[in-house]
């Protein structure tokens, strides 16, 4: 059945841009293994993260295009319903995501200094920072919105 | 996990033979919203509660109500 609630459309993206942070935190994963494997294996990699990068792109758009195309077909805009379960789950996972990235940039500091003596350049802590920052948020908003989670099974009174 | 709001929906839906989808459609708000706000694991907005009242034509206080305190 086609689902007309506007609702349930804002509920369908933010799942979706949340799929979409997955995708980027695995990427940012990725580069910062990169720097780590023998040659062989960073050109594998890095011909994963290039594909892996077209993936995410694609997956933008198909997120995102049919708002602005309704948008520019139409003039109308879709608000998202923001004050909705899904909505103050994805504040609470940025909120989160903000708190687990801060304290793993310190840990990651820390492990820099003592252990690996300074050596991280600028760039792994950017794309630690990144992937942490996107995965923590993903995983936090899936996990407390997927189907089953507390919650009862719509039905039919008739 | 402790209910912070009891609610009433679930009756008022069954009185109304309405499905969640129904109120959630009437109200302008997802299905997830509803079911969740029913098991008592969200708490809705201002906006939300009085909506579900006036759909429901009743006080808010009548579906929505604070647990009681154990002495």
């Amino acid at each position: 059945m086609k689902n007309e609630n506007c609702a349930e459309k804002s509920d369908q993206i933010c799942s979706r841009l949340a799929w979409i942070m997955l995708a980027t935190g695995l990427l940012y994963g990725l580069k910062l293994i990169t720097g780590w494997v023998t040659p062989d294996w960073q050109n594998t990699l890095q011909m994963i993260i290039t594909i892996w990068g077209l993936v995410i792109s694609l997956m933008i758009i198909w997120t995102l295009a049919p708002t602005f195309i309704k948008k520019i077909k139409f003039q109308t805009v879709e608000h998202p319903e923001l004050q909705g379960y899904v909505t103050n789950i994805l504040n609470r996972s940025l909120v989160i995501s903000w708190g687990v990235t801060f304290v793993g940039m310190v840990m990651l500091h820390a492990i820099d200094t003592v252990l690996l003596s300074g050596s991280l350049s600028g760039a792994a802590f950017f794309d630690a920072m990144l992937a942490l920052m996107t995965l923590s948020a993903s995983v936090t908003f899936l996990y407390l919105t997927h189907s089953g989670y507390d919650q009862t099974q719509d039905e039919g009174w008739d | 996990m402790a209910l912070l709001l009891h609610n009433r929906i679930r009756v008022y839906r069954a009185e109304h033979r309405l499905s969640q989808s129904d109120l959630a459609a009437a109200i302008g708000v997802s299905r997830k919203t509803i079911s969740t706000i029913e098991v008592g694991r969200f708490v809705p907005s201002t906006v939300i509660a009085l909506k579900i009242a006036q759909y429901f034509d009743a006080a808010v206080e009548d579906i929505f109500s604070l647990p009681k305190k154990a002495h």
